[in-house]
């Protein structure tokens, strides 16, 4: 990636389509992190936002440590499945990640605890399994799941959406995508289980072929 | 005046809690957190409030609503769920007291998951094993 505008100093300054080439991610969803300032930068008299160098390289150092994966079971690191679960409550994190642990799946678990961690997350990894909350602070799980499926090469194969809203509510704001499974709070295990179980057994099915 | 039977009767059901975590170690750990994690949304709930932020307090009763459904808190998500409603129907920040009663109830079941992880005290026994 060639910098854009190297004449205000000589940091490395990018465009947003840059840094969204650089990140995974779309041009509008890179706007949305300057405009929070999750990614620090500015604006030119044009209105085009321009980050620094060492802004791109900070947020992307935060998303490393903020982002932690967890293994369960030794296996073939083919024919494991990764898990990533987008969720910013604590206690639901803490129930997920010691439900899940105990079911000894051959599945790399990750956490974001925020929408744009996610949509970063999938495009540097690409997971085979993405959970997500929908009620959340900044970028929600309607948004993330509406960026990820709009992508060209989008690829994730099991979604699922656990949440507090109800069918209703859920439909009320416009329905989930087709293909992606509802569960609703609080989740009752035995379904979480046998689901991972499935999309497991699917990812190690075709590393068998 | 009908009594608040919240201030008779506990508020929440630590079997809802130990069948939702399935073993005695996740057990004691969410309730550890869910003892330190109150504060901070009685505090967003607060803010929100104050500031008469619909869409935060919104945020706010959503957030605490997964909690109150961990530890079976089955008459505070009733209340909780009446303000949701009440600021959908209307639009607008719901009255003081009805959130003053939700805050004083998050803190009685704080107290009460503060004594899930309080070992239950056990039968005194002697050195050589005896009762003494």
């Amino acid at each position: 990636m060639k910098p854009s505008d190297a004449s205000r100093s000589t940091e490395a300054i990018y465009t947003t389509q840059q840094v969204a080439e650089r990140l995974g991610i779309s041009v509008s969803t890179v706007q949305q992190l300057v405009e929070s300032g999750v990614i620090s930068g500015w604006k030119t008299q044009g209105g085009h936002r321009r980050i620094p160098e060492s802004a791109l390289e900070h947020y992307l150092s935060r998303h490393h440590t903020s982002v932690g994966t967890r293994s369960f079971v030794e296996s073939d690191p083919a024919t494991r499945s990764s898990l990533l679960v987008l969720e910013d409550d604590l206690v639901q994190q803490t129930l997920y990640r010691g439900r899940i642990s105990n079911w000894q799946l051959p599945l790399d678990l990750t956490f974001c605890t925020n929408g744009y961690d996610a949509l970063i997350e999938v495009a540097l990894k690409q997971p085979d399994i993405l959970l997500l909350d929908i009620m959340m602070d900044g970028i929600d799980g309607y948004e993330v799941l509406k960026a990820l499926t709009s992508r060209p090469n989008f690829r994730l194969s099991h979604i699922a959406v656990l949440t507090n809203l109800s069918e209703t509510e859920v439909d009320a704001r416009g329905g989930l995508p087709a293909g992606v499974l509802y569960m609703s709070k609080p989740i009752n295990f035995d379904e979480l289980r046998g689901y991972l179980r499935g999309c497991c057994a699917a990812k190690t099915r075709l590393y068998a072929k | 005046m009908t009594p608040d039977p919240a201030l008779y009767e506990p508020l929440t059901n630590p079997a809802t809690l130990r069948t939702m975590a399935g073993d005695d170690a996740l057990f004691k750990e969410l309730a550890d957190i869910i003892v330190r994690s109150i504060p901070h949304y009685v505090q967003s709930l607060e803010q929100a409030v104050s500031g008469k932020d619909t869409a935060a307090i919104r945020a706010a009763l959503h957030k605490i609503k997964g909690t109150l459904q961990m530890v079976g808190a089955d008459h505070t998500l009733q209340l909780l769920d009446a303000i949701g409603r009440d600021i959908r129907a209307t639009g607008r920040v719901p009255q003081t007291g009805r959130t003053d009663t939700l805050m004083a109830q998050l803190h009685a079941i704080r107290a009460e998951v503060t004594t899930y992880t309080v070992p239950r005290p056990e039968t005194i026994k002697s050195r050589n094993g005896r009762q003494p």
